[in-house]
Formats: C-alpha cells, sequence, structure tokens
C-alpha cells in the first residue's frame, strides 16, 4: 500500500540542517497493524505526519497505492488524503465550538456528499461508536476517552484506508486506553491499515509488526529482521 | 471687509479644521484598531484551521470560512458604529455647517473603509495560515 524509499526530513536551525527523519525505507502492506516506538525526538511523530501527508517538506520517495505521493502538488496529496487517511491525535483536535455531532461531520463537509446522506452517515457512526447521547454535546463536556472516542469516530466516519494514531491513548485512563485499542483492532479485523505511535509496549501487542526509530532512522523491524544494525545504517 | 470677515470667522475656522484633523486621526485609529483586533481574532484561529486543512478542508475553504465569519463581525461593528455616529450627528447638529447630521456620503465612505480595512484583515493572516502545513497549525494550542 505504502513505500518509502530514501524519506528524509530535517529543519533548518542556527546550528544548521537537523534531520529528524534519515534514509526511511518502508513498505507497508494493506491491512497491517503496525506500531512505531522509539525515546522521544526519535522522529515518530514526524514519520506519522508524513504518512498522513500532513507534512509536505520531506524529501526521497513517497508511494501510496502506486502512486508518486512525491511528485504530487499540494492540492493533490490533499486530496489524496482525503479520501484515503484518517488520523487520530493525542491530544484528540476537536473543535471546541462544534458539538460531538458536528465535529464528526467535519471531514464529510469537506466531501461532495449531499446533506442527508451525511446526515445519515453521522447517525450510524453515533450509534456504532455508542455515543448517541452525547451527539449535543460539546467536547468540554465530555471526559478523555469519550473526547478521543469521538477523535476516531471523526477519523473513520468516511472509511478512510489508512488509519494513523499519534500516540491515541497517551492522555487516558488504562480502562479508557484499552477500549480505544479493542476498537483498533476491531477496525484492523474489518480491513483498515492502522500504523499507530505509542511508547506502550501494551498497545503495541495489539498490533502485528513493530518498527523501532531513533534519532530519525529505522533501527529495528519486526519485519525485516535482516535490517541493517543502526550504527552501521548510520555510517 | 475681507480681512475683517477672516478675523470674525477665524476661530470657528480653526475649530473646523482641528475637529476635522481629529475625525481624520479618529477613522485612522479605527483602521488600525479594526486590522490589529481582526488579525488577532484570525492568529487564535490557527490550531482550529490545522484541524481543518488536516480533515481535508482546502486552503480556499479555510480562507472563506475565516474572511466570511471576520466580515460579520465587522458587519456588526459597523452596524453599531453607524447607530452611534447618528446620535451624535444628531447632537452636533448646531456645530455643523454645509453638511447634513445624516451625511450619506461621509458614512457610506467610512463604512467601506472600515469594511475593507476587516476584510483585508482577516483575509492576510488566514491566507498566511492555510498556507502552513497542518501538522505545524497543529502544534498551536
Amino acid at each position: 500500500m505504502i513505500q518509502l524509499k530514501n524519506l528524509e526530513r530535517s529543519y533548518k536551525t542556527p546550528a544548521g540542517q537537523f534531520f529528524v527523519l534519515r534514509r526511511v525505507n518502508l513498505d507497508i502492506q494493506s491491512g497491517e497493524f503496525i506500531t512505531i516506538m522509539g525515546p522521544s525526538g526519535a522522529g515518530k511523530s514526524s514519520l506519522l505526519n508524513v504518512l498522513a501527508l500532513l507534512d509536505d517538506a520531506w524529501e526521497g520517495e513517497y508511494w501510496f497505492r502506486d502512486q508518486a505521493v512525491h511528485k504530487m502538488k499540494r492540492k493533490e496529496r490533499a486530496d489524496l488524503a482525503k479520501k484515503n487517511v484518517g488520523v487520530v491525535f493525542q491530544s484528540y483536535h476537536l473543535l471546541d465550538d462544534l458539538t460531538v455531532r458536528e465535529n464528526i461531520d467535519l471531514p464529510l463537509s469537506y466531501k461532495d456528499i449531499p446533506h442527508k446522506q451525511r446526515q445519515s452517515m453521522v447517525a450510524d457512526t453515533l450509534d456504532r461508536f455508542q455515543i448517541v447521547a452525547k451527539k449535543d454535546l460539546f467536547p468540554s463536556q465530555l471526559s478523555g476517552g469519550q473526547q478521543q472516542l469521538v477523535g476516531v469516530a471523526r477519523a473513520v466516519i468516511h472509511k478512510p484506508v489508512l488509519l494513523l494514531a499519534d500516540e491515541p491513548t497517551g492522555n487516558l485512563h488504562s480502562s479508557q486506553a484499552k477500549e480505544i485499542m479493542e476498537l483498533f483492532r476491531e477496525l484492523n479485523r474489518q480491513g483498515t491499515t492502522i500504523v499507530q505511535v505509542t511508547h506502550s509496549e501494551a498497545n503495541a501487542a495489539y498490533g502485528s509488526r513493530v518498527i523501532q526509530l531513533r534519532d530519525g532512522w529505522v533501527v529495528s523491524d519486526t519485519a525485516n529482521p535482516e535490517l541493517r544494525p543502526y550504527e552501521a545504517v548510520k555510517q | 471687509m475681507k480681512e475683517l470677515l477672516d478675523e470674525e470667522t477665524s476661530p470657528d475656522r480653526f475649530e473646523m479644521v482641528l475637529f476635522g484633523a481629529f475625525a481624520a486621526l479618529a477613522l485612522l485609529l479605527s483602521a488600525v484598531g479594526v486590522y490589529g483586533v481582526m488579525s488577532f481574532a484570525v492568529a487564535q484561529r490557527t490550531h482550529e484551521i490545522g484541524v481543518r486543512m488536516a480533515l481535508g478542508s482546502r486552503q480556499g475553504d479555510v480562507i472563506w470560512l475565516i474572511v466570511g465569519s471576520g466580515f460579520r463581525m465587522a458587519l456588526s461593528g459597523l452596524g453599531i458604529g453607524m447607530a452611534g455616529a447618528l446620535v451624535l450627528g444628531r447632537v452636533m447638529r448646531a456645530t455643523l455647517y454645509g453638511v447634513q447630521a445624516f451625511d450619506l456620503y461621509s458614512l457610506v465612505t467610512v463604512a467601506v473603509l472600515l469594511l475593507a480595512v476587516a476584510l483585508v484583515a482577516c483575509w492576510v493572516p488566514a491566507r498566511h495560515c492555510a498556507a502552513v502545513d497542518p501538522a505545524v497549525a497543529l502544534r498551536d494550542e
């Protein structure tokens, strides 16, 4: 589904160019449930932002379902993301002045979907995530777990083939975290490819593959045991 | 005769020039104030813009959303300002010469100017925010 070839991401700092991703080569197959792990500053969120097409300033090759993302203009990338990608954020990123129903409807409002169909899709999603009773509440009136549930609902309402989650349970109680992870497992079973960033071994256990990053380098990948050791790669 | 007339009306003319200068200054300050408030209000929405962009909004959608809400806010302000101007105009009627208390030309000119300032004040930062990578805008909380 996704191939990254020699992908690099760097920032210009007064001290020079600072790389957050170095020569990343990655194959992601459809239906996988991948966990990206590593210490803070390893480049996990940067990699997720690149995969989510939220970040344009990288170099290298990015193929998404045989489409050369690296050759696309920003607008084309945004359209590709809109159709195929859903993102769940650690801090939920719900809009405070919109109700639960309006927040969930937001991704649909940017697509050419008739209003009635949108309403029906939102109603189905509210029902599926068992948050019908919360539909008219604002995010500030919900617990962290409920907000994240809305965040996941919003991310999957348009049925993306790829769901990306950046520390989705980072702000949650362990019982709420378990609920969210069970939900991810179910979505994965239904065919959604999932890539999550987490520090939690327990959350990683829900996935089928673990990729370790350090200083922007991919240092291990359970799907690729022959990956050259970190020190050798770094040369 | 002319000298006598000039001497006689000099204090009134001075008052009017001073009055006009303060009015122009007030208009300039209003324009600067409107620009400052509007651009601050848009900057406060950077995170929202990031969320919307991350969820599929196009740059144009975001810019129109921001400019639209700014325009509505500016219209409300103008409505209040116009009402105030009409009331004050009546109060100052005695001091006016060669102009009506309700001077349509002046009111429309000021309204158009302030609306234009408000629109530019929304459009410039909205365009800037919409051009930023969503990943960067999302970090702005």
